[in-house]
């Protein structure tokens, strides 16, 4: 039965996602500091105007009910849901007031692709952006890769016991690190400190050693960490990563995003000291296991198109797109329309594969998930043992994640429900782009980089495309984000709350 | 008798350790499968 959101639990909702929305105007206080910094003015101004109305329309939200007011499991859904598309049309504000982006919804576009981690972009002239407005890019990913509700609980902004928990599954995280979900979100931040710490270190180094002034090395350095760990993909120039030209950059940046696709619950293991854990996990295995299948794939289809003239080079643009593309990151070294010309059917599709089926849960990346996966792999095999074994036999069937976990139907359906979403998003949303009239491969390329909140792009991503297609792209990263489920729970409440209207009328 | 200090810190930077040592593994070994996978072809 459906249950219609009612006006004391609508007060609740309005009141959490206004805090959501008002602690955005927290974070861009850095990007208006560093626009003063820069002495850049305008920009400033932009900033003071965005953080006047996130606080504005935030504070005027959190009005809906008293300070602590309660919230059950399905409201926790549609606060997520709404707090990420509330929270990118307040982050659009300044991007739009940038004169950067050819309209709002061009703006807003890039906002939801931002906090999403998905980094398509529609900005133009991206090489004279202010120093302000790409921090404000960057730090979308990082809000974002962390999850609204995480960077919201880890500064304990008035969500606690289980309405905080629910907010927290909401997001698509299902599992809890430590006994206390506030320390869960503290030591989430904590690791990602120490990783953006370090690689903003290593790669401003990399940046100093081939020219760059110490400044600007130290501003590509963080955003390159940011957009890396964070597997969002966005970048500070019109040639993404291929304005490096460094393969020390590569390495690095390639590091950070297998950073950015472990599972937390990987990483608390690992930093506690049990380091089997990453060998045995089902999730770590068959992760390696499909990319490994997809570097063979890709080697040699771009051996076969002929594209580049070495191994080693081949080599170089191969794995860097597979693991951006696996990890859901979306730094390029390719201009857009090589993809079609350059990379042959067979390393394409590779891309397109490791595109949908994404990283693993719990982290920052997104798509299918290497855990849903290793599942429906299990599940394949635990059928085809019970097909063959005598009839009388029981067959059962464990997988380790952390612990050992029987699979059961329940764990089986789940997995295979959100492969199926998945999979129909990633083919609808293909559809639309060919009926506008892209070639299907780039179509199909495009939809599922947008679902997989990725951000590799053949180029059908840009401030030209059609405003349908921008809308389409735009909720495929909202609901690849969120991973459906709360995107179903807003819309199925807003549906059962017109029902009763007009029952009542 | 000896006195022994846990620092927590330690076991952050072996983590961090440990995990750099997988990638950079990972990583060196996707790069020979492709490479062998492109010799091949």
């Amino acid at each position: 039965m459906w249950v219609g959101v009612r006006k004391r639990e609508l007060g609740a909702i309005a009141h959490y996602t206004g805090l959501l929305v008002a602690s955005l105007a927290l974070v861009m206080v850095v990007p208006l500091v560093t626009a003063l910094l820069s002495a850049e003015w305008d920009p400033a101004l932009d900033y003071a105007c965005g953080i006047g109305v996130a606080a504005a329309f935030g504070f005027l939200l959190a009005q809906g009910a008293p300070r602590g007011a309660h919230i059950n499991r399905r409201d926790a859904l549609i606060v997520t849901a709404l707090s990420w598309l509330a929270g990118s049309l307040v982050a659009a504000v300044p991007l739009a007031l940038s004169g950067h982006y050819g309209s709002f919804l061009d703006a807003f576009f890039d906002a939801i692709s931002g906090l999403t981690t998905s980094g398509l972009t529609l900005v133009q002239d991206l090489d004279h952006l202010a120093s302000a407005h790409n921090m404000w890019r960057h730090l979308l990913h990082l809000v974002g890769g962390q999850g609204i509700v995480v960077a919201a609980l880890s500064v304990a902004l008035g969500l606690r016991g289980g309405g905080a928990m629910s907010l927290y599954i909401a997001e698509g995280r299902d599992e809890r690190i430590m006994p206390n979900v506030m320390n869960t979100a503290r030591f989430i931040w904590f690791v990602t400190a120490v990783y953006v710490l370090a690689g903003t270190l290593v790669l401003s180094v990399v940046n100093m050693v081939a020219g760059m002034e110490i400044g600007r090395s130290v501003l590509h350095g963080f955003w390159a960490t940011v957009a890396c760990y964070d597997t969002g993909g966005f970048g500070p120039t019109s040639m993404n990563a291929l304005y490096y030209h460094s393969p020390v950059f590569e390495i690095v940046t390639m590091t950070l995003m297998l950073a950015g696709t472990l599972n937390f619950n990987l990483h608390a293991d690992l930093w506690r000291g049990d380091r089997t854990e990453i060998f045995k996990n089902l999730e770590a295995r068959a992760l390696a296991i499909n990319i490994a299948i997809l570097s063979v794939a890709v080697g040699l289809g771009l051996a076969v198109a002929g594209a580049y003239a070495t191994p080693a080079e081949v080599l170089r643009k191969g794995l860097y797109h597979l693991i951006s593309a696996n990890s859901g990151t979306g730094h390029q070294t390719v201009y857009a329309s090589q993809w079609a010309t350059g990379f042959g059917g067979l390393a394409f599709a590779a891309i397109i594969l490791a595109m949908a089926f994404g990283g693993m849960a719990s982290s920052t990346a997104g798509g299918i998930k290497a855990l849903r996966l290793g599942l429906i792999v299990k599940g394949v095999v635990l059928r085809i043992r019970e097909s063959i074994a005598p009839g009388s036999a029981v067959i059962r069937s464990t997988y380790h994640h952390l612990v050992d976990v029987p699979l059961t139907a329940d764990v089986l359906a789940n997995a295979l429900m959100l492969f199926t979403l998945y999979t129909v998003t990633y083919i609808s949303g293909a559809m639309i782009g060919a009926a506008y009239g892209y070639p299907a491969g780039d179509a199909l390329f495009e939809s599922v980089s947008a679902t997989a909140n990725v951000g590799l792009s053949t180029g059908i991503t840009a401030p030209g495309m059609p405003a349908g297609l921008k809308i389409v792209y735009i909720l495929q990263m909202w609901a690849g984000r969120l991973e459906f489920i709360a995107l179903f729970a807003l819309v199925a409440s807003v549906f059962a709350a017109a029902r009763r209207r007009r029952a009542g009328a | 008798m000896e006195l022994r200090f846990h620092s927590p810190y330690r076991g952050w930077v072996t983590g961090l350790l440990t995990e750099l040592g997988v990638f950079f593994g990972f990583l060196i070994a996707m790069a020979l499968l492709a490479l062998v996978a492109s010799w091949i072809a």
